[in-house]
This record gives structure tokens, sequence and C-alpha cells, in this order.
């Protein structure tokens, strides 16, 4: 009896099984490029196998999708692959009982229920998101007006089961559009002192009304930095910067630019 | 009754160059191909089994490689930080075309921790290279028309920065 040997011709390329095995270990952003080694890699990373394959690999590779999930200002976690939504970044959103089914080009790569971590809002003011190296885990960050206009900050730990009420804000994010800047470790923003409201009157606001403030994901606290002397306008436009240990945000003013040493 | 124990009993492996290697049966476990040949032999196996497909180079490696695996985890305390530095400097001590000729062997003998490893190994390597290093990596031919490529690319811009320069 002997032991089958493979076609010697074979024996030059490393088979499909064995490239499904290394390309699931890779990161989104590299697995994108490589589609375009050669169509059979196209159609490898693209397959609905593959893809589960790869989500299995590790949390890290996946990513949280804050979604709304019904009428009611309610927003949920979903945890999906980036790999879905880079190739299709439509999707939708199926309602079950009560558990939501995100579906992706017709399979369904998440799932959330009424006791996945959701957060009832009124007024989603900011969201951050980032990464905490020390417990290794990313994290959300939402800042968020209750009924009452009082601002309330939450965040949630991938992997918990809930969101955590955290000391509040000292000031709240001016500029709704920023998701926060992430540098290392922290989160960060423009933002506003004593905020009277969410109906603050925008012109009436002064640079010393402003400040930096950083959200630090390690312990869950934030702290204020006020903005660098020198500025006498109300930052535009700012920029985040990141180089090795140090990180800047750049400020752009219209007449001048400010570099910020972030840490 | 007085019959070598399973543990003590040695397989004979034979190389594509025909070098033979002796195997603890506790060892050849971990080649499952071999372990199902064994498994499927209506006799005992006494004869070296010829692996057609798997060079001395290679085997000796996956020896090697078992060997201190198997020594590590029989119980001695600090052998993870041992058994890390054993593998990063396996690692280091094969070129690429040795690494994709032990990745061969290792998934013909299909020796499942090895490969894992040297999976996650080659992904490390592949990470931040260019597509074209890939395809000389693998050994891959570009089937894409020049217009395919440059719209495959342009869809997919934002995967492209920050990858090394060949």
């Amino acid at each position: 009896m002997q032991m089958e040997a493979e076609d010697p011709t074979a024996a030059v390329l490393l088979c499909e099984v064995v490239v499904m095995e290394i390309l699931s270990w890779l990161p989104a952003k590299p697995l994108t490029r490589l589609k375009l080694v050669c169509k059979s890699w196209n159609s490898i990373i693209s397959h609905p196998h593959f893809v589960k394959l790869h989500l299995h690999r590790s949390p890290k590779i996946a990513i949280l999708l804050f979604t709304p999930l019904d009428e009611e200002n309610k927003w949920g976690l979903v945890f999906s692959s980036v790999e879905s939504f880079i190739q299709n970044p439509s999707s939708t959103l199926d309602a079950q009982e009560n558990r939501y089914s995100l579906h992706v080009n017709d399979w369904v790569v998440g799932y959330i229920s009424e006791n996945s971590p959701c957060l009832r809002v009124n007024m989603l003011n900011a969201l951050g998101f980032g990464y905490d190296e020390s417990s290794g885990s990313y994290k959300v960050l939402a800042i968020i007006w209750d009924s009452s206009g009082t601002l309330i900050t939450q965040v949630y730990s991938f992997g918990g089961s809930s969101w955590k009420r955290i000391k509040s804000f000292p000031a709240f994010p001016f500029s709704c559009q920023d998701n926060g800047y992430f540098i290392g470790g922290t989160l960060n923003w423009i933002a506003l002192r004593n905020p009277h409201g969410a109906d603050y009157d925008w012109y009436a606001v002064t640079l010393d009304m402003l400040m930096l403030v950083s959200f630090d994901l390690k312990s869950d606290t934030s702290k204020q930095i006020p903005l660098p002397k020198g500025i006498d306008e109300i930052p535009v436009k700012s920029q985040p910067w990141e180089f090795g240990e140090i990180a800047c945000i750049f400020f752009m003013i219209t007449t001048a630019l400010i570099l910020l040493h972030g840490k | 009754m007085s019959g070598i124990s399973d543990t003590e009993r040695m397989i004979t492996l034979k190389t594509v160059e025909g070098t033979l290697f002796d195997v603890k049966s506790s060892i050849a476990k971990d080649l499952k191909t071999v372990q199902a040949f064994i498994d499927d032999s209506d006799d005992d196996v006494t004869s070296p089994i010829p692996l057609p497909n798997v060079f001395t180079r290679e085997l000796s490696r996956i020896l090697d490689y078992l060997n201190n695996h198997h020594r590590f985890r029989s119980g001695i305390e600090k052998a993870d930080e041992e058994m890390a530095r054993y593998d990063a400097e396996f690692a280091k001590s094969m070129s690429h075309e040795e690494l994709k000729a032990l990745i061969l062997a290792a998934n013909y003998l299909n020796v499942k921790d090895l490969l894992e490893f040297l999976n996650q190994t080659v992904a490390d390597v592949i990470q931040n290279k260019s597509v074209e290093f890939v395809r000389n990596f693998f050994g891959i031919e570009n089937d894409y028309t020049p217009e395919e490529e440059e719209k495959l690319r342009n869809e997919n811009e934002w995967a492209f920065n920050g990858v090394e320069q060949d």
C-alpha cells in the first residue's frame, strides 16, 4: 500500500485552501488590496465562506456598527466583519420578533436583539470610536443630550454587555460632524465649555469658551486641555496627524497654522 | 503482555530523496496524513512509509518543530516563553521559498498546529506589501486587463495608503 502522490505540477502553487487560510489572518485593508492579485483571489476574498472564516479569526478584525434600529431613536450595535461592508455598503436591517438581523447581500452578518447593548437617545451629539491597547478592546463613546437637557456620556467596550455611564464630559463637542480624533489611546474634540443645553447660540460662542477635551480610553476619564495661546480665531478646520509616538492636531484657521502637541 | 507500549513504538518515514527518519509514534500522531495511513492499514506497518511529496529538508524541519513542541508541552514551567522564542527563531530561519515549501509539506502531512503557525507567519510577511510583491511570492500571474485593474484599484483606493515599497 502506497501513500498517494500529488500531481507534481500542482506543487508550485499553494492550493486555494491554504491561500484562504493565510488570507483569513489579514486585516481588512491588506485584504482589500489583495483582491487585485488575480481574479481568483478576488473571488476567494469575496466569497461568503471566506467572509465567515475571516470573521471567525479575531474580533479585532470585526467592526461595531452603530446603527438606528427603529423609529424611536434607538441605536444598537451590530457585530460585523469589515469585509462585508467594504464589498457591500448597502445593507438591510430586518426585524423578527425581538431580534434584528443585518443582511448584506442576502447573507446575515450580524445579529442584535432586545437584550443587546442598545442605547436610547433623544439626540445624539457626538460619537467617538477608538482602541484601547491596554485592554485590547475597541470602545465606542456616545455623548448624548437626555430629555432634561443634561449631557450624558456613555461608553461601550466591545464584548461587553452594556453601556457604562461615566462622569460626564466637562463640555460638549461643538463640531458635531466629528467623530473625535483618535490619537494615542485617546479621543479628542474641540469642545464648548459650560454648555447651556442643546440650543446654544453659535454666534455668542467666544474663544474662551472653547477648549480641547481628551477622553482616555484606558481609564474612561476625560480631561480638559486649554487651547494654545496665540489662536485668535475659532478654528474652522482641524486635522489629526500622527507620527510614531507623537500625536498632533493641526488647527488650520484662516490666517495661521497652529501646531498643537497632543500627547 | 510484554508488548511494546504505543508511545515507544517507532515509525519509519522515507522522503523523496530516500532518507529514512525514525519517528516515535506519539510524534507521528501529529502527522495526521501518516496516522490515517497507519490506521487504514490492515497489518502493522513495519516497512518504511514512503512520502512521495515530502523532501528531507522539510520533514527534518517538521520533526524538529514537533519534537520541540512536545518537549515544551510536557509540563515544564515557563514553557510558553521558550516556545514563543523557538517559534520566532524557527520562522526567521527560513527564506520565503523555504517557508512556502514547508507549508506545502505541512499541508500534505496535515500537521495542524504547525500549519496554522506558518500561515500566520506568511500573513505577517505579506501584510503591508504591494500587490506585485504578493504575486511574486505566490507565483501568481496577473489575469486582469490594465483597465480592469485600474477600475478595481480606484474603487478601493483607501486600501492603498501606507503600503511598503518593494
